[in-house]
């Protein structure tokens, strides 16, 4: 109750300040007549009466301030009061505020930005009921389960309350009136929605009895986007009859608004049940497939279970299947769980590397901000000994001056805050708006939410008493004697705070630019690195026949057709098919062994990844043909099977022999002859432009159909109009086609450089960012300097020193602590290597070009900080600098 | 008559709590009472009176009011409340023993 009484007293008095300040000041008054009355009744005369009654009352000012502090409102005022002297005294230095300000606002906006994108790619969960509990299922290396082993896993398993398959794939969708167009969506298992938690925003969505026999429900869940885009919003969209690769489905919901699945970067526009597989990729029955890992299983943990139990079980349910099946599971191979959200394992450990790599830089980022602004306080520091001596002098007590400095530090951060939360939000919008040249609908959009204030706001708080603390301490330190007669501290001599705020700031500037050059080398090394095909003067189509329901022999003659009709157009110069284009996705893996050799072994078998191609695509895609010869049109059905390999896989199975004429088998069968080795092309880059030598067999067309086609033309003409050509060509062919990437092949390397451009662009600006806060740091406080010491340069000058003495004084000191944190910079730098080897290719983390270029370019920014103020130094004029003193 | 003895802030505390524990008074008179029942032997620093009421008020102990005085005058009045009374009797309670201890303390040699 007491506290009660005290908090109703606090507000009370807050809200009638004057009224209680009145009263106080009439409670002394009345006191004091009351003394100096009873005094002049004691006999003293009126003078001596009121000095007696004065004395006895002792310290008035203080005691009333006493008073004050147990209304209970005190820190209001104060607190008031000191945001008001803050605010005056950061607009009497509009310079220095807004330098300040806009230093963090770099720094913190830097770190909001790269939050933001941690937030939303990391740690955001898909919109389904407790997500928590969902885990994706690695296997191994894979991430892709075999439909019928999902099944027995499904069945078998103890640790989930569910266990989901879903197998992303691009479809051709005809809604009737318009033309068709390829989307991407999933193939999942009945269970999915109800195992998701999520309800349909019109219609229903399928549930397992709908999944149990093949091909018998013709069903379809669509995006309220594709819903938006598509069927433009129409409320009657639920019914509506449309066509999957040509079979009738029928739409029977549609999912909520901005649900597409479970994976958020790849996300889905429509579902199917996975029973439909076969209608909707004829010629191809995964669904019966146990050798070949086709869909993704995302699982409910059953409550009380942990991953750990849960990975057991699913070992155990391995052992039995693989008890089963032989050549199924390699003994080595173990479960593991992770998050949804970024397809396992396959994105989520690039992503998390990349997003650490971009938090420390930017943490470093905002490091430097912090010392920079220190620096420019511990100046500003030294400029208000004099003022800060008054007011200790005049009885303020440290505390009190300690609150008042970091209120204005406060109040800094506070800017900064505001300013980098814009900065940052700039930087997403910019992000959000890059769309990648593909056509899967990746989901770019970063949304700064709550988290995300939080994470400022603590930024903000973190890097004020980062900043302010130091400085603010160091200035209400002051000796008073010297600092009443503003004496320059002549102990310039020893290290100051202010000295090592310069090495800090040079040290983690070298840190910061050495890093960035690095990555942006490395990244440069990658775009120039061989691709195995040359990107320029080319363009090319996609398309998918079994979409339009070709079987094996149409298909073969649509690509003779194809590849006669392009080869004839005018201005191309060389032209050939290649059923999935490097650096695409979709390419399959197969099982590479010598022929001579009996069957490996699960843990001993290699895996290649298999094309197609028609005779001439090396040519055309630019391929450097190294042994042997290409494939040419006696290579057809029926012929002896051969193979083109890449070096990489002639130096994996073929080592210090010749390959040529040497067969590989691509099955478990020991009976298969396998294929001849005719030729040895150039190892290339076919999944990421970061991948190690990758194994690659190159079977023809004729031999290995899978129905995809990229038509690939060398052309000097301008890409648009080689397209449009090529479009022309195969539409005239057959108008029913559905055409995607169609365009030069550098343009569809966007997708592949994503990542390298993406890294380029945020590390190039980190290091721009970290050389503009270095220099201007330093320059800050190097001006400084020179500034404090001109009443001694010009003694020195008036004693008769010659300029380039004067000269030599000013920038030995800042070239001496200079030359200390490069020096710390570097080793920081060459000790922090080994992680960032993880994230460079092709170039050393310690390339010496690289520290030489960084260390002279940080030289070259402290020579020009200080030679501005070293030469106003010596053009001072000792008379005048002496008489303003 | 040499320094005024310092009074410790629980001390005076307990002084004021007692004075106005008979009636309501004002500061002034409070400060008048100490000095005088003490025989001038306690010498308040009149100002330091001040903050202990204002801080004995705002923990709720005593209560004050602008009441007239003799010859029309305002004064402030302060008086305990029942949490005051309480804390008086408690105050007291511990002041009778410390004071006695101290007492056989120094008595006994």
């Amino acid at each position: 109750m007491r506290w009660l009484a005290g908090l109703r007293g606090t507000l009370r008095s807050l809200f009638r300040r004057r009224r209680a300040e009145a009263e106080l000041e009439d409670e002394f008054r009345d006191h004091l007549e009351r003394e100096i009355e009873s005094n002049i009744r004691a006999g003293m005369a009126p003078g001596e009466a009121r000095r007696a009654a004065l004395r006895l009352m002792g310290a008035m000012a203080l005691h009333k301030e006493q008073c004050r502090d147990w209304r209970g409102t005190a820190w209001v005022e104060n607190w008031a009061r000191d945001l008001r002297y803050a605010i005056h005294t950061l607009r009497r230095t509009p310079l220095f505020t807004a330098a300040a300000i806009l230093t963090l606002a770099l720094g913190i906006g830097a770190n909001t930005a790269v939050f933001t994108f941690v937030e939303n790619i990391l740690l955001r969960q898909a919109p389904v009921r407790d997500p928590g509990q969902l885990v994706f299922l690695n296997w191994g290396n894979s991430v892709n389960l075999s439909y019928p082993n999902y099944r027995d896993f499904r069945d078998r398993n103890q640790a989930f309350s569910s266990l989901i398959a879903c197998r992303y794939n691009a479809i051709s969708l005809s809604v009737p009136p318009r033309e068709s167009y390829r989307v991407y969506g999933y193939e999942a298992s009945g269970n999915y929605f109800e195992t998701l938690g999520i309800r349909p925003f019109l219609g229903r969505f399928f549930g397992p009895p709908e999944d149990e026999t093949p091909g018998a429900n013709p069903v379809m869940v669509i995006s309220h986007r594709l819903w938006q885009s598509r069927f433009a919003g129409d409320p009657n969209a639920v019914g509506r009859r449309v066509k999957i690769n040509g079979f009738p489905f029928t739409v029977i919901g549609v999912a909520p608004p901005h649900f597409g699945g479970t994976e958020l970067i790849v996300s889905a526009d429509f579902w199917v049940p996975a029973a439909m597989g076969r209608e909707i990729e004829p010629g191809y029955n995964w669904l019966r497939s146990r050798y070949d890992g086709v869909v993704w299983t995302i699982g409910r943990l059953k409550p009380g279970i942990t991953r750990r139990q849960a990975e057991e079980n699913l070992n155990r349910v391995a052992y039995e299947i693989a008890s089963r099946y032989p050549n199924l599971f390699d003994a080595k191979t173990r479960f593991h769980l992770s998050p949804p959200g970024l397809i396992g394992k396959w994105l989520r450990g690039p992503i998390t590397g990349f997003g650490m790599v971009l938090m420390s830089i930017a943490g470093i980022v905002l490091l430097l901000a912090c010392v920079n602004l220190a620096g420019m306080l511990l100046a500003r520091g030294a400029d208000r000994r004099h003022e800060i001596g008054i007011r200790l002098a005049l009885g303020a007590s440290k505390g009190r001056l300690l609150r008042q400095l970091m209120t204005e530090s406060v109040l800094l951060a506070a800017g900064g805050g505001v300013l980098g939360l814009g900065i940052a939000s700039a930087a997403c919008r910019l992000f959000s708006g890059w769309r990648i040249k593909t056509d899967i609908p990746f989901e770019t959009a970063l949304q700064p939410d709550a988290a995300v204030l939080c994470f400022t706001i603590a930024a903000a708080l973190f890097t004020t008493l980062l900043f302010g603390m130091g400085p603010a301490l160091q200035a209400i330190r002051t000796d008073l004697i010297p600092s009443l007669k503003d004496a320059p501290l002549n102990r310039f001599r020893r290290w100051s705070a202010r000295d090592l705020v310069v090495v800090a700031q040079i040290a983690l500037s070298v840190l910061l630019v050495i890093c960035s050059v690095l990555v942006v080398r490395s990244l440069r090394h990658a775009l120039t690195l061989n691709l195995g095909f040359e990107p320029r003067n080319a363009v090319s189509v996609s398309l998918d026949l079994t979409l339009q329901g070709y079987n094996r022999s149409r298909s073969l003659s649509f690509d003779s057709d194809l590849l006669a009709g392009v080869s004839a157009l005018p201005g191309i110069q060389s032209a050939g098919i290649i059923d999935y284009f490097p650096l695409r996705t979709g390419e399959a893996d197969t099982l590479v062994s010598r022929a001579d050799r009996p069957v490996p072994r699960p843990s001993a078998r290699h895996y290649a990844i298999a094309y197609g191609i028609s005779p001439g695509y090396f040519r055309a895609a630019g391929t450097r043909l190294l042994r042997g010869r290409d494939i040419d049109e006696h290579d057809r059905q029926g012929a002896p099977a051969v193979a083109i390999v890449n070096q990489a896989l002639a130096d994996l199975l073929f080592p210090n022999e010749n390959p040529l004429g040497k067969h590989i088998r691509g099955s478990l069968n020991a009976a298969d002859s396998g294929n001849e080795i005719v030729g040895v092309v150039e190892t290339g880059k076919y999944e990421s432009l970061g991948e190690d030598p990758q194994p690659v067999v190159f079977r023809p067309i004729e031999q290995a159909n899978t129905g995809q086609v990229t038509v690939v033309a060398r052309t000097a003409l301008p890409a648009a109009q080689a397209a449009q050509m090529l479009r022309k060509t195969i539409l005239d062919l057959d108008p029913e086609l559905t055409l995607y990437n169609v365009g030069s092949l550098q343009d569809q390397l966007a997708l592949p450089l994503f990542p390298a451009r993406a890294a380029a662009i945020v590390l190039g600006a980190f290091g721009f960012l970290a050389m503009v806060l270095a220099a201007t740091g330093l320059f800050a406080v190097v001006a400084y300097a020179v500034a404090r010491r001109t009443r001694e340069i010009g003694i020195r000058m008036a004693l008769g020193a010659r300029p380039r003495e004067v000269l030599a004084s000013v920038l030995e000191r800042t070239l001496v602590l200079c030359a200390v944190g490069v020096s710390i910079g570097t080793l920081v730098t060459m000790a922090a290597g080994r992680l960032l080897s993880a994230v460079l290719y092709g170039i050393s983390p310690r390339d010496p070009a690289t520290y030489a270029a960084a260390v002279l370019l940080m030289a070259a920014v402290a020579i020009l900080a200080c030679w501005n103020p070293a030469a106003r130094a010596i053009r001072i004029d000792p008379a005048r600098t002496l008489r303003e003193e | 008559m040499g320094k005024p003895t310092d009074l410790v802030q629980g001390t005076l505390d307990l002084l004021i709590l007692k004075t106005i524990s008979l009636e309501p008074m004002n500061g002034w008179a409070i400060a008048k009472r100490i000095v005088q029942v003490s025989g001038n032997v306690l010498q308040v620093q009149q100002g330091s009176l001040y903050p202990a009421l204002h801080r004995l008020e705002h923990q709720g102990w005593i209560k004050a009011e602008w009441r007239e005085s003799e010859n029309n005058r305002r004064a402030r009045f302060y008086s305990l409340t029942a949490a005051g009374r309480k804390r008086l009797k408690s105050e007291l309670e511990n002041w009778r023993r410390l004071s006695s201890a101290i007492g056989l303390v120094i008595e006994a040699v």
